[in-house]
This record gives C-alpha cells, structure tokens and sequence, in this order.
C-alpha cells in the first residue's frame, strides 16, 4: 500500500517535471526557430544567463531582504495594533457587532488602490509602503483575534473559574494560549496578504524591493531579464508561504 | 403600517435604533468631523486633505460628465471580459483536474504555486504580449480570476458524492452530460465561492494594471489626477472605485448565502453525504 502510493507520487513528480522541461524546451525551440518573438517570450537558455547576471549586477538577495524588512515590520506593527483591538472587539461586544460587518468588507476591498492616498499624505518613501503594508495586515489580524477569543471553549472557561482567576489571568492564561491557532490564521494571512501589496507597491512605484526589480527590468526593455525576475519573485514567494504554512502546522500540533 | 410600527416601538419604550447602528452612526460623523477638522486645521499642504463639500462636488461633477462613463465602462468592460474568461477556463480545468486525477496531481503542484504569488509581477509578460492597452487589462483580470475559482472547483470536485457520478456512469451518460447533468449541479456553492474571490481580485488586478500603464479607465483615472495634484477628484475616483468593488462583493455574498439557504449542495454536505 505504502509503496504504491509512493510509486504514484514518484510518476505524479516525474510527470510533472518532465512536462515543465518539455515547456521550456518548446519555448527555446519556438523563439529559436522564429515562430514567436524574441520581444515577447525569451528562451530558457538566455533566460538562465539573463539570472546569473542579475545574481551579480542587482544583487536580488538586497532586494529580497527590502520587501521581507518592510513586510515583517508591517505586520509586526499590525500585530501591536491588531491584537488590542481584536481583543477590545470581543470584550466590548456591541462594539464588536457594530464594526465586524465593516471590518468584513473593508478586507475585501481593493484597500491596495489607497495608495494614492498616502503617496500624497506620506510622499514617495517607505512611509507609504510601510502604512499600506500595516492597513493590509491589521484588518485580518483584528477579526481572527475576535473569532479566536470568541471560540474558546466553555470548558476551559468553567476551569479558570472554578480556580477564581481574574479576568486578567483568565485572558493570559486561558483565552489567549487558546485562542492562539486562530489568531495565527490571520497573521498568516496578513503574511500574504501584506507580501502581495508590499511586491505590488514596489512595481507600481519602481520603488525598489522585488517588485521594482521586475518593473526596472521591464522598464529597460530587459526581456530575458524580466521573465528572469519574475521566476525568482514567484520562487521565493513559494518559499515564503511555504514557511508560513509550517510555522501554523506547528503552533496546530504543539 | 409603518406608522403603528413606529406608535409600537414608541409605546413600548424600545429605542427606534439599536446600540450597533447609534455606534455605526457616531463612528461616521467622528470620523467625518476629524476629516473636516484636519481640512480645515492648515496643517496640510494646499488640499492634500480637501474638505469633503469639495470631493463631493467633484464627484457630483464627474457623474455629470460623459466622459467618466467612458472610463467607467473600460473598467467594467475589461473586468467582466476577463473575470468571464478567467472563470470559465477555471471551472473547465478544475472540473478535468477532478476526474482525471492523475493529471490533476501534476496541475496542483503547479497551481497551488503559483496561486498566491503576487500577480502583478506577470503584468509586464502579458504588457509584452497583449500590449498597452485593453488586452493586457482583460489578460490580467483573467489570469486573477482564474486561481481561485480552478482551486474551489477542484476542492468540489473531490467532495461530489462518489454515487452521483456512479449514478450517471450506469446510465451510460456522455462527458457532456456528465457535466452539465452531475458535476455542475453538485458543484454551485464551491464555484460561486470561487467567483465572489476571483471577482474581487479581477477588480484589483485590473485597476492596478490601468494604474501602472493604460490611457483609459477608473485606475487610469485616478493616477491621473494624482500626477495633475487634482486631489478632491483623485479622492472621488477612489470612492468610485470602493463603492464599485464592495458592491460586487456585497452582491456575490449575497447569491452565495442566499443559494446556502436554498439548499444546494455544498462542499460540507456533500462530504457528509460521501
């Protein structure tokens, strides 16, 4: 049993890389051949050259560590902010009922489009990078740490009673350790979330970062260049929510 | 009737609005005060902060104008165009990727990766490709709308009741009947919550590409007033835009609560019934 569902995840894989390399070899022979433009679809191979020179010219490890720095900070002052919040939207419940419809809508609007907004208040620098990241990843962090708070079971309630704790010790020693999966979901969220608006922002303002990497190298008519960048923007971004994912398998499991 | 109503709540002491509406009306007239108070304060530059009778007249002045409706109906255009595409190729390949399993392993890898990287950094592939203008906007909405509603398609698909489809086979039922007799109707809820996300980000992508490089269109719009220091204008465009995209979320919620409430099958009750 165990073999032959390994034996399927081997061909799943198998399959699935040689398709990806049949792909890159169909995009070498139609740019080769002249059926597609070299402006429009670049093939591997200069691609594969166009990365090795962006690896020493751009140095895209600084550009990686400017979009992580503006997004983990951001997110660590959305939870500073957040957190209190969701908390006083729970304690407070009418409050919490009045603005959680709200809350709701705003994290589905297009919050990314504000950035006028505070490229007028703040200027053309990672003040307003660093805003629209904390107005991207304050809204879920507020509503989980609600939703957490408010799910937290009745049993383990009954216990923190029964031993007459106060609601200070109630809310540190009960509710918060319990409710912490929940409000990991909206960090989590508010991790994609946020690297998705700060990348944006960046491409948008040629503000440095990953995003404006790709936007200068399409700026510069860099074909190869760009599909190079955008490759390394996607991969990285793999790895990243991939590591994100892991951290709330383990908080789950602990 | 709504006379007595109102006798009712009256005699009965019960005030006419309740505690969360009172919170939600004194939230908007703080929050509408300060604004004022700031525009008026001179602590900011020359309408950086405009008074609100400002951004409305320049609202009620762009509702006035014919040529916002050319703007506003690129924005429609290119997001209806794209979001329809988008959806159709998702729900076409969701539903082969759920009964061809094997190819559907291949695919996850490959979707669930490139799903939540951030699409913008493809606008420039499908600038090269498709051009400045309307094309790159609709390929961009497409590309949006196609992760979501492929994943929440394929999710349904693995939740449809293993006897439903034995059921069709048995009676012999082609791919086509297949589809539009078993796995479409299992599949409502999940594909509707698909398109309420995937209409969401179709919205975004699109105005983001209007915004980075276009000459028509409400993200176009804006940057414009933006760039002229039109502020009260540049702030009715944002509203615009805010009330357009709320609203087609507030729509789609609203047919995706009101098709639970009828019944139809959902990813919980058909694992339940699985």
């Amino acid at each position: 049993m165990m073999t032959a569902m390994r034996l399927r995840s081997l061909g799943v894989l198998a399959v699935g890389l040689g398709s990806l390399a049949a792909l890159a070899g169909l995009a070498e022979y139609s740019v080769t051949s002249g059926w597609v433009s070299k402006f429009v679809l670049s093939p591997p191979s200069e691609v594969w050259v166009a990365a090795v020179e962006i690896y020493h010219d751009e140095k895209p490890f600084g550009a990686l560590l400017s979009t992580l720095g503006i997004t983990l900070a951001a997110i660590f002052l959305a939870v500073g902010f957040g957190l209190p919040c969701g908390w006083a939207l729970w304690r407070y419940q009418t409050f919490g009922r009045a603005y959680e419809g709200w809350l709701g809508a705003l994290f589905a609007s297009p919050k990314l489009l504000l950035y006028p907004l505070f490229l007028v208040l703040f200027g053309r620098n990672l003040g307003t990078l660093l805003i629209m990241g904390w107005v991207t990843a304050t809204i879920p962090i507020m509503l989980k740490t609600r939703e957490g708070l408010m799910t937290v079971s009745p049993v383990l309630l009954n216990v923190g009673r029964s031993f007459n704790l106060t609601e200070r010790q109630m809310l540190w020693k009960i509710m918060l350790p319990s409710a912490i999966p929940v409000i990991f979901t909206g960090i989590r969220l508010s991790m994609i979330y946020t690297l998705i608006a700060i990348v944006a922002l960046e491409f948008l303002l040629n503000f440095g970062g990953l995003g404006g990497m790709v936007g200068e190298m399409y700026d510069r008519y860099n074909i190869p260049g760009m599909y190079a960048a955008i490759v390394f923007v996607v991969l990285l971004s793999l790895v990243y929510f991939r590591i994100v994912q892991g951290i709330q398998t383990w908080l789950r499991s602990v | 009737m709504a006379e007595i109503g109102l006798a009712r709540s009256a005699a009965a002491g019960t005030p006419l609005v309740g505690p969360e509406a009172r919170i939600q009306i004194a939230t908007v007239l703080g929050v509408w005060g300060m604004w004022e108070a700031l525009a008026r304060s001179g602590l900011f530059y020359r309408d950086i902060v405009p008074s609100s009778l400002k951004v409305f007249a320049a609202l009620y002045a762009h509702l006035a104008e014919a040529e916002f409706y050319h703007h506003l109906w690129t924005t429609t255009y290119e997001v209806l165009t794209g979001f329809t595409i988008g959806s159709l190729a998702g729900i076409g390949l969701g539903i082969l990727f759920g009964v061809r399993r094997f190819l559907g392993r291949v695919m996850d890898g490959y979707i669930l990766a490139l799903a939540p990287a951030p699409k913008v950094v493809f606008l420039p592939i499908l600038m090269v490709v498709f051009g400045i203008g309307v094309g790159s906007k609709i390929a961009m909405a497409a590309m949006s709308a196609f992760f979501p509603v492929v994943l929440s398609t394929v999710a349904g698909m693995l939740l449809i009741n293993p006897t439903f489809i034995k059921v069709g086979r048995s009676f012999n039922a082609g791919p086509w009947q297949m589809v539009s007799k078993v796995y479409l109707p299992s599949l409502v809820l999940p594909v509707i919550t698909g398109l309420r996300l995937g209409l969401g980000v179709a919205i975004i992508g699109t105005l983001i590409a209007e915004i980075k490089l276009s000459n028509a269109g409400l993200g176009f719009l804006a940057i414009q007033y933006y760039e002229m220091f039109r502020i009260p204008e540049m702030y009715a465009v944002i509203i615009v835009i805010f009330a357009l995209a709320m609203g087609a979320n507030a729509l789609m919620t609203k047919v995706n609560d009101r098709l639970g409430r009828r019944g139809m099958p959902n990813a919980s009750d058909i694992s339940g019934a699985a």
